[in-house]
């Protein structure tokens, strides 16, 4: 059976032609129109230029012509689409730093927001449900619904304004992931508690997603923009 | 692509010495679009694209000491390989998270929806249209991972433990695949010889 078998030499020569016919089709890439680094990369961009203005990242030393960020006290890489997980208590930072990897993609129908997390230490937390310093006069909730690891709201008044938030643990690795429609959207950012919120604004309603310390928030509202804000900025963990 | 040099810099700090950085820097600057539009084609989808090229960058940034020539055929074999193997995982990620966590939220009727609505583009791995020797067909007829063990040992002459770090394989694993491989390549070219037969 041993002696039926291809030979070395016969494997090698086979193998090589294989490839490097393979290799062509790589080589052909070359010639194929540059892909386009789609526009919510410079938005993220902006946001780790404003880590490093408030002294979230620092700046590394000048290597090699090119200026770079390392997180502070570990050599850990800011990874492609990186946001640092911007504030976190002093007893978590304390050895120990996470990498919130947030991937903001847009499709033509709607973006989608992926969170990763690469745990670097251990974290040992229970998940704490927020609560809303602030709620719209006339605004009550209707409707709650309390997991491990995760945390449904709907509020809702007399006069049919209604906002849902569902807040979520970001731990380990995996992704999560939170799609919004995105035709005819306008999109803004606000920077809260030196964190970002995304907010896209509808005709009739906004969607918003926030990476809070290790947990993501999102929701869809009816309220005003302002009402949006003022709640989001008194909600407490 | 633009070229990122945030992006540029990250992966260099992966690289302790000046010579392998400079290496990265050739493979950064001269094959990115090649491993971005090798990862389109498999997954189908530009952006995960993106994100496969990342995590090949990375992977490539952490095994600079299997690279001698970065202009080589080896060279561009492995990352051509590595490229394939970063998309693939990305895939599988992607899938597992959506296969095993749904989350739902509740809309403004109070009633509970999936927010999960969109379809995860399938893996597009075409059959091999390669029209060499019948020994070079038969290759491209193996598994995925069985043709790229097979590719990096006899075609590169890549060693087993380096193979198991460029695929993420156990050692054990590509032992066995390089092993069974030569089984079936055997049965492969048997039975290609037969439909020959049968044709005349």
């Amino acid at each position: 059976m041993r002696d039926n078998l291809v030979s070395e030499e016969k494997l090698q020569e086979a193998a090589r032609e294989y490839l490097l016919w393979e290799l062509q089709k790589f080589d052909a890439y070359a010639d194929y129109p540059e892909p386009e680094f789609h526009g919510s990369y410079k938005l993220q961009m902006a946001a780790l230029r404003h880590d490093v203005k408030r002294g979230a990242i620092k700046e590394a030393e000048y290597r090699m012509g090119v200026t770079f960020y390392i997180k502070r006290s570990i050599a850990a890489i800011l990874l492609v689409f990186t946001m640092a997980c911007l504030t976190m208590p002093e007893t978590v930072l304390a050895g120990y730093q996470k990498l919130i990897e947030v991937i903001e993609t847009v499709f033509d129908e709607y973006t989608e927001y992926r969170y990763r997390v690469n745990d670097v230490g251990a974290i040992e937390e229970e998940f704490r449900p927020l609560k809303l310093g602030y709620l719209p006069e006339g605004m009550e909730e209707v409707k709650r619904r309390e997991r491990e690891n995760s945390l449904d709201l709907l509020y809702r008044d007399k006069e049919e304004k209604y906002i849902t938030l569902y807040q979520c643990f970001v731990v380990e690795e995996r992704s999560l992931v939170f799609g919004a429609d995105t035709e005819e959207v306008e999109k803004q950012i606000y920077y809260m508690q030196d964190e970002i919120v995304r907010l896209n604004i509808e005709k009739d309603k906004i969607k918003f997603v926030w990476n809070h310390e290790h947990y993501y928030i999102t929701g869809q509202t009816n309220l005003a923009e302002k009402e949006l804000i003022e709640l989001l900025e008194n909600v407490k963990i | 692509m633009q070229p990122i040099r945030y992006t540029l810099s990250y992966y260099l700090a992966l690289i302790d010495n000046a010579e392998d950085q400079n290496k990265f820097e050739y493979l950064y600057n001269h094959y990115q679009k090649q491993m971005y539009y090798t990862a389109k084609r498999i997954l189908n989808d530009a952006f995960i694209a993106e994100d496969a090229v990342h995590e090949a960058f990375v992977k490539i940034a952490r095994n600079m000491n299997k690279i001698d020539d970065e202009t080589s055929d080896r060279t561009r074999a492995f990352v051509m390989i590595v490229t394939e193997n970063a998309a693939k995982d990305v895939y599988r990620k992607r899938k597992q998270y959506f296969e095993k966590e749904i989350y739902e939220k509740i809309n403004e009727d109070g009633e509970t929806t999936s927010i999960i609505d969109e379809c995860i583009p399938a893996l597009e791995i075409p059959d091999s249209d390669f029209q060499g020797s019948d020994l070079g067909k038969a290759i491209g007829k193996l598994s995925d991972d069985a043709r790229q063990v097979v590719l990096l040992y006899h075609g590169m002459g890549y060693e087993v433990p380096e193979i198991a770090e460029i695929t993420d394989f156990t050692v054990a694993k590509v032992r066995k695949l390089l092993t069974r491989s030569k089984h079936t390549l055997k049965e492969l070219l048997d039975a290609m010889k037969e439909e020959a037969a049968d044709e005349r």
